[in-house]
């Protein structure tokens, strides 16, 4: 055990023992642990193998935000060990090792590797031969790889809660800045809510001796009404939309104003062998020590670059940590204050020096610190060897920035402290602490200020609050930050060996930068894509830094000219679960749909809705719909009334025959053209009165078509009001040579052949229920098309089942319909018809009225077009040998594609392969012969341009 | 008329709601009423009762009668007399005895009323309209987690600063176009097109259950409404 | 992208709520004198990086159609308004 004695801001409670199971075996700690800081107090140095070169990793971070060490907990794949809190029985396992974590085979790559190693490897070797893809991918995925999916799909589920919240305000970062900020604005009145990727607020105060003031400041927010959400990491900015992840929920949270306090990342150091189990960010190993009471190491060693490293190591040693020395590059560092305060307790302060090499088998046991000279080499006979188990680092800061960029903000480099800080904020956004670039002392007051702005400029708070926020502005110090030493590229001592890593997520080397720019890849967002640095499950917040020093460096750049990376969401990893949302689909139903399940129908998709695609016998079907008679649930069809005094005129404008001159109770087919004069649909019109049209459209296309409509009204002063009633009213098409009979016993109108014709559409009443039918024949046999009130489409529906059982009735589904409708050659409108199709080649010529006056939608085009002879046209073909192509297979002429079949199925009726096809005009003749080409087959089809089924259509108008 | 294939009153069979089949499957027991089948109840009034106190219930409310209305502003106007309205706004739903205009652009309108009053009141503005019943389906969530509920799914800021009572919000509900009311503190009503009446019932009560709550039937509902009623008095 | 719009009926809504109609060009008063004409029309957008016109529909909610002006590089949306009203901009 390495845990220290009873620190003043432990947030563990040693009351309370916790036990959960790492890699098989019990783990003691402590309420209020991490799996982090648990395992690390457990000593248990290695906690995962990193991602390439399998080398024993430990934490560097140690916070929740920062934490880079990966671990499975249950089917839960790469959590990160310091955001997780332990509970009892909680099952760990670490990752990416085998057998074990202390002996990994795949470490070979690392020691033997040779040629495995340098970056763009996988890139250049295995393309060759293509085949081999799938293979290499299964062994690549294996060996590296960072957890692993459970097998089975009933635990890969996860479980998220969204939670959609308006506020006024949202902070982002609960440090000692976003606090005051959250606080500031609530108390102005606004509503506010402040969002912490750690599991406490409190920020780095909590280990800097702040933290009683810092967890009071906590806890006046929330009395001022502040909703606090804690663990709960913000993953990105869109558009002011920010998703906050808080374990089991995806919060949504839309903010007027956003303030972001997401503070500064402190960056390794970059050096041979830095990334041995041991070394950690300074501020990570005082984070774990003053919050968890746990000693990284016993005996340590600092080294950084600024007045940072010298306070985490006063700070280490102020909880119980034998600090051996501290290197501080800069060469005045010993007039530092906190210098004279190490001094005063016993620390040797190294000025001008730093860590050069780092040594040790899995775990640190020394490491070598020297002066260097401007290429980091260290300088012959300064070097120093000391014994340490826990090296703290300290190599400049980066601001968390990322959402502030993502945000709009553009990143500038800041020669004095160092950094890229986020520039000229846009409007609706404000930023308070050390990511602004305040200094620690400031950040209570800087997040005050930018808390009052925001209210503010939401209209709270008075004149009063006004001048108070001026009079602060004014109080708050301009940023001074420290001198800090120009940071190396890459320290070392004068030997060979060992890997210096720029990004320990990736296993990205300074080797690895240099190499891709010297092969071209020399800027950092190519550097970035080649090898992958930055890109890593801690999205780059260690090696920012790093990786554009080496860059610099190699490149002869300065620092602030290479930039940042774009910074992209999600800023923090997310499991994709978490975003997938809950398992429902928004999908339609007719109100019959209870029928059809109960009817034992294969339900499918139809664009948004699910239909009824068979009943488990598409050909008998067919056949009874031919035979006897058939009803098909058709609610899905898009339905529309289109009333008053121009309601005639714009279906005049919009079809290319003319509706306006339809008798009320008429009906006439119609397509919708494009302006370019191509079918986007198709469907009937039925004037119901004078200034009344119904009009009914495809499933599919019914969306489509009421933007179309709605749209063409918005934009033209027609008179006409257009109500869509798709959702409002069932369908059932009965058709079928009994149909009429049926009919007639279910309503009292006259259903002859006299009293109603093909293509009326007559209202009556069926089974004491008000219904308009239309008589169409889509299947092409003598056909009722019955609309109704869809709360009574059901009672409709078992009348005519009734009504229908001793003359054969059965229900068919789509695809039965599509079937007989291919039997009539009647165009399916998406099936048959692509962007490409206009009336011309679709067989649709006789609809197009160019002699109407009125100008219509596609009338230009189709005026153009009909100059000339359409390329291709759509026919039917049959197959004498009885093939059944597939639908989409080429029409060949003289071995070249030049069509395609868009239908196909064998007809039972007649006993035939049928299809359509577009062909060369040229073969769009009847009984001439066209060769497919399905699959490796061919074989010949023969034109037919008229319908398979009745080409006269007497059976239709019966 | 020459829509009455539109209409869902009829003197014919009594009408079944588009969540028929999902209220069934929870256990509904159904009374016939103003021309329609309704849920009165679960078989556990009492508990439906106590779930719209402290946690959240909802109930099928596709029963009510919806009047689309379209015409120019001046069209509009001439009907609000006839409705019991005075200068509707957008947003705002303007209350005429049970009748309710929802004013959604400048020209065109819904009516809510009585299932029983749509044919009178039809005729009353000299059968203008579309009857839009049985387009829209509708549900009640009441409880004082309902705006909870719909945080689940639904992107409105339904905070009561932003929409008080007889507020009225278009917009997407579930990944659903719809047309969001709150009617109390604690009670919104929400309708939608009718074909997503069983995915909206399964997104509510995936949501609603998980919140501590329950579907409830008429009976229910009206006892929690009546209760508001005394609160707000 | 998550930008909110305005609706002239409904007020504020993210994005997702409404279908977008493209930049505004607007019909030709009679036929374009030739093919060319005529798709250049149909589908040649200006495509501008900066405020275009636009064509919106408040799918989700109230179903109109109507008409806005955004900054295509930063969708900062400068005002939204019903088509007769949008006439009276110039």
């Amino acid at each position: 055990m390495t845990r220290l004695d009873p620190q003043p801001a432990e947030r563990i409670d040693r009351s309370k023992p916790v036990t959960f199971k790492f890699d098989g075996k019990d783990v003691p700690a402590f309420a209020g642990d991490t799996v982090a800081s648990a395992l690390i107090a457990a000593d248990q140095k290695i906690l995962q193998r990193s991602f390439k070169y399998h080398r024993p990793r430990g934490e560097i971070g140690g916070t929740a935000g920062g934490g880079n060490a990966l671990v499975q907990i249950g089917a839960r794949p790469s959590v990160r060990a310091a955001a997780e809190q332990v509970t009892n029985g909680l099952v760990v396992e670490h990752q990416n090792a085998w057998p074990s974590l202390d002996f990994d085979i795949m470490r070979a790559t690392d020691k033997f590797g040779g040629p495995f190693t340098p970056v763009g490897f996988y890139y250049k070797t295995f393309i060759r031969p293509r085949s081999f893809w799938p293979l290499y991918e299964k062994v690549l995925r294996s060996a590296a790889g960072l957890g692993k999916l459970p097998k089975r799909q009933e635990e890969r589920e996860w479980e998220t809660e969204y939670r959609r919240r308006h506020c006024d305000v949202l902070v982002i970062g609960g440090g000692e800045a976003g606090l005051s900020a959250a606080l500031q604005a609530a108390e102005l009145g606004a509503d506010v809510v402040l969002c912490e990727e750690d599991v406490e607020v409190g920020g780095a105060r909590l280990a800097d001796g702040g933290h009683e003031a810092v967890r009071a400041l906590a806890a006046k927010a929330a009395a001022a009404g502040v909703e606090i959400l804690t663990g709960a990491a913000a993953l990105g900015y869109f558009d002011g939309l920010v998703p906050v992840w808080q374990g089991d929920t995806l919060h949504q949270v839309r903010a007027r104003r956003h303030v972001a306090a997401t503070g500064a990342i402190e960056q390794p150091l970059v050096f041979p062998d830095n990334d041995l189990p041991g070394i950690m960010l300074a501020s990570g190993a005082l984070r774990l020590a003053a919050v968890y009471g746990v000693a990284v190491g016993t005996d340590a060693v600092v080294a950084g670059v600024g007045d940072e490293a010298l306070e985490s190591a006063l700070g280490l040693h102020a909880a119980g940590i034998k600090v051996h020395a501290v290197a501080d590059l800069r060469a005045d560092a010993l007039e530092r204050p906190a210098a004279q305060k190490l001094k005063e307790a016993g620390i040797e302060v190294l000025a001008g020096m730093t860590v050069v090499r780092a040594s040790g088998n899995k775990a640190l046991k020394s490491v070598k610190l020297a002066k260097i000279d401007g290429s980091g080499l260290a300088i012959a006979g300064s070097e120093r060897e000391i014994a340490c188990d826990l090296l703290g680092v300290s190599g400049g800061f980066v601001p968390a920035s990322s959402l502030l960029l993502q945000a709009g903000a553009k990143a500038t480099f800041d020669a004095p402290s160092g950094r890229f800080l986020a520039g000229a904020l846009p409007e609706n956004v404000h930023a308070a602490g050390a990511v602004a670039g305040d200094p620690a002392d400031q950040a209570g007051l800087a997040g005050t200020i930018a808390g009052a702005s925001a209210a503010l400029a939401l209209g709270f708070g008075s004149d009063a609050d006004r001048a108070a926020l001026s009079s602060a502005e004014a109080e708050l110090k301009q940023a001074e930050h420290a001198p800090q030493a120009a940071t190396p590229a890459y320290a070392r001592d004068g030997r060979k060996g060992g890997k210096a890593f720029v990004d320990l997520d990736e296993d990205v080397t300074v080797k690895d930068v240099r190499r891709a720019a010297d092969e071209g890849y020399d800027g950092i967002e190519l550097s970035k894509r080649y090898t992958t640095v930055t890109m890593g499950p801690t999205q780059g917040r260690y090696s920012q830094l790093p990786a554009i020093r080496a860059l610099a460096d190699h490149t002869d750049v300065p620092v602030g000219d290479i930039g940042l990376t774009t910074a992209r969401p999600p800023w923090t990893t997310v499991p994709l679960g978490a975003l997938a949302g809950r398992p429902f689909e928004a999908a339609k139903r007719s109100a019959l749909h209870s029928r059809h399940r109960d009817l034992g129908a294969t339900v499918k998709w139809a664009g948004d809705w699910r239909r009824a695609y068979d009943y488990g016998d598409a050909t008998a079907e067919a056949l009874a719909v031919q035979d006897t008679a058939g009803i098909i649930d058709v609610s899905t069809l898009g339905k529309f009334v289109l009333s008053g005094p121009g309601a005639g005129e714009l279906l005049d404008r919009l079809y290319p025959n003319v509706m306006s001159n339809l008798k009320p109770g008429r009906i006439r087919y119609g397509v919708l053209l494009s302006e370019m004069g191509r079918i986007t649909d198709d469907g009937t019109v039925c004037r119901l009165d004078d200034d009344t049209f119904y009009i009914t459209t495809t499933s599919a296309g019914a969306a489509g078509a009421e933007r179309w409509f709605s749209w063409w009204l918005a934009d033209w002063d027609v008179d006409a009001r257009l109500t869509d009633v798709t959702q409002g009213l069932g369908a059932i098409n009965l058709a079928g040579p009994n149909a009429r009979e049926i009919l007639s016993r279910v309503t009292d109108l006259d259903c002859s052949n006299e009293g109603f014709k093909y293509l009326d559409g007559k209202q009556a009443k069926i089974a004491g229920v008000d219904c308009l039918m239309l008589r169409i024949g889509f299947v092409g046999e003598v056909g009722y098309e019955i609309h109704c009130a869809a709360p009574h489409a059901g009672h409709v529906w078992d009348a005519l089942t009734e009504a229908g059982a001793d003359l054969g009735l059965r229900p068919f589904g789509l695809e039965p319909q599509r079937v007989l409708r291919l039997q009539k050659q009647h165009v399916l409108i998406g099936q048959d018809t692509d962007s490409e199709a206009t009336p011309y080649n679709s067989g649709l010529s006789w609809m197009v009225k160019l002699d109407k006056p009125q100008d219509f939608i596609g009338r230009w085009a189709l005026e153009y077009d009909a100059d000339s002879e359409a390329a291709d046209q759509l026919v039917g073909f049959t197959v004498p040998g009885g093939q059944v192509p597939t639908e989409g297979a080429v029409v060949a002429v003289d071995g070249v594609a030049a069509g395609q079949v868009t239908s196909s199925r064998h007809s039972p009726k007649l006993n035939k392969s049928i299809g359509m096809a577009t062909v060369p005009t040229s073969l769009a003749k009847e009984g001439a012969t066209i060769t497919i080409s399905d699959e490796g087959k061919t074989f010949d089809a023969t034109v037919t341009l008229k319908a398979f089924y009745d080409p006269e259509g007497s059976v239709l108008r019966s | 008329m020459s829509t009455a294939f539109l209409n869902t009153a009829t003197a014919g069979p009594a009408a079944q709601s588009p969540f028929s089949a999902a209220l069934a499957q929870a256990g509904a027991k159904f009374q016939s009423r103003d021309g329609w089948e309704i849920a009165t109840s679960f078989g556990d009034p009492a508990a439906e009762e106590q779930a719209c106190a402290t946690t959240v219930g909802w109930a099928d409310v596709s029963h009510l009668g919806k009047l689309e209305i379209q015409g120019s502003a001046a069209t509009l106007a001439g009907f609000h007399a006839a409705v019991g309205v005075t200068a509707p706004q957008a947003g705002i739903v303007a209350h005429g005895g049970s009748n309710r205009w929802l004013q959604l652009t400048p020209e065109r309108a819904i009516v809510l009323c009585e299932p029983g009053d749509l044919p009178g009141l039809r005729e009353t503005i000299g059968g203008a309209g579309v009857d839009l019943t049985s387009s829209l389906a509708g549900v009640t969530v009441i409880g004082p987690l309902a705006r909870d509920t719909f945080s689940r799914f639904c992107a409105l800021d339904l905070r009561e600063r932003e929409l008080a009572i007889d507020g009225l919000r278009p917009g997407s509900v579930a990944r659903m176009p719809g047309l969001l009311l709150r009617e109390g503190p604690e009670r919104f009503t929400v309708l939608f097109g009718s074909a997503y009446a069983a995915y909206f019932w399964e997104v509510l009560s995936d949501a609603g259950s998980r919140l501590g709550g329950r579907p409830v039937g008429s009976e229910a509902l009206n006892t929690a409404i009546s209760k508001e009623t005394q609160t707000n008095a | 992208m998550s930008f909110l719009l305005s609706c002239p009926n409904c007020g504020s809504r993210e994005v997702a709520d409404f279908g977008f109609g493209g930049e505004v060009s607007p019909r030709p008063k009679s036929k374009p004198g030739s093919m060319r004409e005529l798709t250049k029309y149909t589908y040649f957008r200006r495509n501008v990086a900066g405020v275009q016109r636009e064509w919106w529909v408040h799918r989700s909610g109230c179903g109109q159609w109507f008409l806005a002006e955004r900054d295509t590089r930063t969708n900062e949306v400068l005002w939204t308004a019903l088509p007769e009203d949008a006439k009276a901009k110039a």
